[in-house]
């Protein structure tokens, strides 16, 4: 498996590269036009970091759909390679382009804009504090982030096995979009039957009245337990049925 | 090489040998293409090559020695016999041909005999 | 004799339509067989459900004992009859893809069979003619020391010149050990190279049998016979 993780990345790194690079120039530029102030420019700059990721998340999920429904699927799925192996390292790419994307960018715009942060001694003292909870809500994210690509992957599986036809491609969407309802439905049902939230730093139990995953309440993280297992559950439940509609129900 | 529809292609390969053996071009004791290098030459199969081969030792023209190939026979009373055989398989041909065009024998004759006296 | 391939009332249906309906067909190892038949006549389906592409509706498919999945890609080599290498790649990633993914891939011959086609390593896949896409391909596809060869159209839409290469690189390729499927409607051109072969019509099998005996009994070569069957 990590030798088609190795083509994957073979594969992308060109554009998703490219995109990354042409967005730091943007950045750049846009910096050095706005001569250092922040608001107006810094927007711009944050767009242009958007733009790029949208650009790159679709590259991501349209190298997926490439896999079911052009030329190219007749070499990957004639590999000895079980669905789990190939589902589980397009998921290893994606995420890894995710992160480099992000760290990448955030980290730019920090240095190009941090005359304008003013990291003073009362804001490196409150950075370390937050660090946990910012990381807390990094990887929460992280999680969402993956989460959602799996169900995009499923969908676009399923819309491949239940329609032969190529120019109903684009059903994967709705089907994405069904399927995010009742995962969502199912969160409610979740967090509502369960509101018991574990504060991240002293890990004790109390109960919130709230939807959200992760929440801060006066200082502390408190991240919601049975999401949290619902929504890791939701997203082995994707990956497992993603492989093996790959492996045994998609004709190509 | 063209192959015609009439023949299964080993018998085909066969006759194309056995030419060549007759005509001198495959000496007693030389050594038959492999059977890869011919198949590849032909285009053919080379099982169907291996199965002329066999039916040549067969008809003891050949004879095949494990690990170094396949060799024309030497013993020239089987060649010589080759020779006519093959000789009286054409003739037998032309006669039929002839007779059934509506020449008798003695016509056939002549006609031999003027190829011949104009030198050809 | 053993036998690679074991396939029994093999179906596939589509909504519309029935590509394959009741196949039954045995291979032995160390043959090579033609499939022979008109577009449409379930060709591809059937080379495609033994390369794990397509699932059948019913029947059972046996490659070397198993049945299709991971396993058996591993020791078939299919051709398609497309370009289906991954288009940012150059013929030198090809190799490395290949070599890297097929433990029975033969680097040595695959460089040998690529200069016999005069293939330049670092062209890039994106800048091949259909010719050179399919003699890269079968140089591929040949290279792997496979139990089952499975080709599919090697030479339909390709210049004379490069189909007498392809047809010269899959007569070197027999071996006893190894099995070969190859699908044509060019019967002409291949039908020398065939130990047997298998007309299928819309689906099911017509004719089948060893392609010397079917010669000899019929006394016609096997295009001949063929346009008999699919006679317009």
């Amino acid at each position: 498996m990590g030798k088609y993780i190795k083509y994957e990345i073979k594969g992308s790194y060109r554009f998703v590269l490219g995109v990354l690079a042409l967005v730091l120039i943007l950045m750049t530029g846009i910096y050095l036009k706005g001569f250092d102030r922040l608001g107006i420019i810094g927007g711009l700059a944050g767009l242009a970091i958007v733009i790029g990721y949208i650009a790159e998340i679709y590259y991501i999920m349209d190298s997926f759909r490439k896999e079911l429904y052009e030329d190219r699927g007749y070499l990957t799925f004639t590999l000895p390679l079980s669905g789990k192996q190939i589902i589980a390292s397009k998921l290893v790419v994606s995420t890894l382009w995710i992160l480099v994307i992000g760290f990448v960018t955030m980290g730019y715009f920090l240095i190009l804009f941090r005359k304008d942060i003013n990291i003073g001694q009362l804001e490196i003292g409150l950075l370390e504090e937050f660090l946990p909870q910012m990381i807390y809500y990094g990887i929460y994210m992280l999680v969402l982030g993956i989460n959602t690509l799996i169900l995009i992957y499923l969908s676009m599986a399923l819309g491949r096995v239940t329609i032969r036809n190529k120019k109903l491609g684009g059903l994967w969407f709705l089907i994405f979009i069904v399927l995010s309802t009742f995962v969502q439905i199912g969160y409610n049902y979740v967090y509502q039957t369960f509101p018991h939230y574990l504060n991240l730093s002293s890990f004790n139990l109390i109960n919130i009245d709230n939807g959200a995953g992760l929440t801060i309440s006066s200082g502390s993280i408190y991240m919601n337990l049975a999401t949290a297992i619902y929504t890791i559950l939701i997203g082995i439940v994707s990956f497992f049925t993603t492989s093996y509609l790959v492996e045994n129900k998609i004709d190509i | 090489m063209e192959f015609t529809d009439k023949l299964p292609i080993y018998i085909q390969i066969m006759n194309y040998l056995k030419k060549k053996i007759i005509a001198g071009e495959l000496k007693g004791g030389d050594k038959l293409p492999s059977v890869r290098e011919l198949s590849s030459e032909l285009k053919v199969n080379p099982n169907t090559v291996q199965r002329s081969y066999q039916e040549l030792e067969r008809e003891n023209l050949v004879y095949t020695q494990r690990g170094m190939g396949t060799f024309v026979v030497e013993d020239q009373k089987i060649l010589a016999n080759l020779r006519k055989e093959m000789a009286q398989e054409i003739i037998n041909k032309f006669i039929k041909e002839m007779k059934e065009l509506g020449f008798n024998s003695d016509e056939i004759i002549d006609i031999i005999k003027n190829y011949r006296t104009e030198g050809k | 004799m053993e036998k690679i391939v074991e396939i029994k009332g093999l179906t596939k249906r589509y909504i519309n339509t029935i590509a394959l309906n009741g196949i039954d067909l045995d291979i032995e190892k160390g043959r090579v067989v033609g499939i022979l038949g008109p577009n449409g006549s379930g060709k591809t389906t059937l080379i495609k459900i033994l390369a794990g592409l397509l699932r059948q509706s019913k029947g059972d498919v046996r490659i070397d004992s198993h049945n299709v999945g991971v396993y058996t890609k591993s020791i078939v080599s299919y051709l398609p009859d497309r370009n289906f290498l991954y288009n940012w790649m150059s013929i030198e990633d090809a190799l490395k893809f290949y070599s890297d993914f097929y433990k029975d891939f033969d680097m040595k011959r695959a460089e040998n069979l690529l200069e016999f086609m005069n293939l330049d390593n670092n062209l890039k896949v994106n800048q091949l003619s259909k010719g050179m896409h399919e003699k890269l391909n079968l140089s591929l596809v040949l290279s792997r020391k496979a139990k089952l060869y499975i080709l599919d159209e090697p030479i339909a839409g390709v210049d004379p010149v490069a189909r007498d290469k392809i047809l010269d690189a899959i007569i070197n390729n027999y071996n006893e050990d190894s099995s070969m499927i190859i699908t044509t409607h060019l019967v002409r051109d291949m039908e020398n190279l065939f130990d047997e072969v298998v007309f299928l019509k819309e689906g099911t099998i017509k004719l089948r049998g060893e392609a010397e005996k079917l010669r000899e009994e019929n006394g016609k070569s096997i295009d001949e016979l063929y346009k008999e069957v699919f006679g317009e």
